[in-house]
């Protein structure tokens, strides 16, 4: 690492390497196997924008460490806010979904029975036509407001009713 | 080995990495903030004491007032100082700090003057105690910010509002030796008020850089 420190490209690629294993077994450890490539490589990047605050009078180790522990943790984060309520919303929930697992397939027009005839429609116009929020607001006579909030109960509500019907 | 996500492989961004690597010599964070934090002083008793006048009723109430600032401003420095790369290394000279700061401040509650809200937020200096901490608070940030560019603090948004929070005790340690006002209901509201400001500006405006 010293030596990476003065420019030595050589030193640097082959500390690279061998440290790669080691942040890999960790990282699987912490966020297993579907997290851990990408873990190692923002690690590997955050090596070298941090190079210059490794002392070398001091363990390299805990350093190295310091800098997965937080990759880790942004990796965490990143996962909950993937599977948070607004996140359902917007990228998780298709209703036209191509799931091939057919405990989850549940047909389209039984779904939109379980919401308020409204709350229906707003979903028609923008998960399916693809109108903004905004259009399906003019076109409902609504606020775009309402129209926000309705397709996030909506969602919600039918993403509890897909999880009833898987269990 | 492995594809992720990005389906560049590990040895591609090695190959990368090791390539665009540059002479990176080693950022020592304890001696660049502790020299920004000497000029950062020097340059506000240059203020105080050239432009404004150091107060001349030095009494124990106003000794114990500059001891609670610098007291505090040290504790800044220090953890300002663990926060700026992302490895921690302690500072062991922090909690002498920190225990310094709650004696004097102790001390400064029994021994300074008692004013009400009212009367510490009617006295005629206070928007100006509270604009030069502010203004010279977020100065001082301006430049370290600049100077800092090697900083890699693991919440630059906290890093930030730390170092425009030491930047403003500086300031606020200066002004204690032209204020003659030596209540700690004065210190909590203009005072804090003034460091308040410069810490939400620092929380604002973290640097690009900082964050790896």
């Amino acid at each position: 690492m010293a030596a990476a420190q003065q420019g030595d490209q050589a030193a640097y690629r082959r500390f690279l390497t061998s440290v790669t294993p080691w942040l890999r077994k960790h990282a699987q450890k912490h966020v297993g196997d579907t997290h851990a490539d990408d873990v190692v490589q923002e690690t590997l990047m955050a090596i070298h924008k941090a190079l210059h605050t490794y002392d070398p009078t001091r363990a390299a180790e805990p350093w190295l460490y310091t800098l997965l522990k937080y990759k880790i943790l942004e990796s965490w984060r990143r996962v909950k806010r993937h599977y948070s309520h607004q996140n359902i919303a917007d990228h998780e929930f298709h209703l036209e979904s191509d799931n091939t697992d057919p405990s989850i397939n549940m047909d389209h027009a039984t779904l939109m029975q379980k919401l308020p005839k409204e709350h229906a429609k707003v979903i028609e116009l923008t998960k399916i036509e693809g109108l903004s929020i905004g259009e399906a607001a003019a076109e409902m006579n609504r606020t775009e407001s309402w129209v926000k909030v309705t397709i996030h109960r909506s969602l919600k509500r039918l993403f509890n009713e897909v999880k009833e019907a898987t269990q | 080995m492995t594809h992720t996500s990005s389906n560049i492989t590990h040895d591609q961004l090695i190959d990368s990495l090791s390539t665009s690597l540059k002479p990176s010599p080693v950022f020592y964070a304890g001696s660049v903030l502790s020299t920004l934090s000497m000029i950062l002083t020097l340059l506000v008793l240059a203020t105080i004491v050239g432009i404004m006048g150091v107060r001349a009723d030095w009494q124990l109430a106003s000794h114990l007032k500059v001891a609670v600032l610098a007291a505090a401003s040290l504790a800044a420095l220090a953890m300002v100082t663990a926060r700026a790369t992302p490895l921690h290394y302690g500072k062991k000279w922090a909690w002498l700090a920190v225990a310094a700061t709650i004696v004097a401040g102790t001390l400064f509650t029994v021994k300074g003057y008692t004013l009400t809200f009212h009367q510490a937020t009617s006295i005629p200096t206070f928007d100006w105690c509270l604009s030069f901490i502010a203004g010279i608070g977020i100065a001082g940030f301006t430049v370290m910010r600049f100077v800092l560019l090697r900083a890699r603090p693991h919440n630059p948004r906290l890093f930030s509002a730390i170092l425009a929070t030491l930047s403003a005790l500086i300031a606020s340690t200066g002004y204690a030796m032209f204020c003659p006002v030596d209540s700690i209901t004065y210190i909590g509201t203009a005072y804090v008020a003034g460091i308040a400001v410069a810490a939400m500006a620092g929380y604002l405006f973290p640097r690009k850089q900082w964050y790896w």
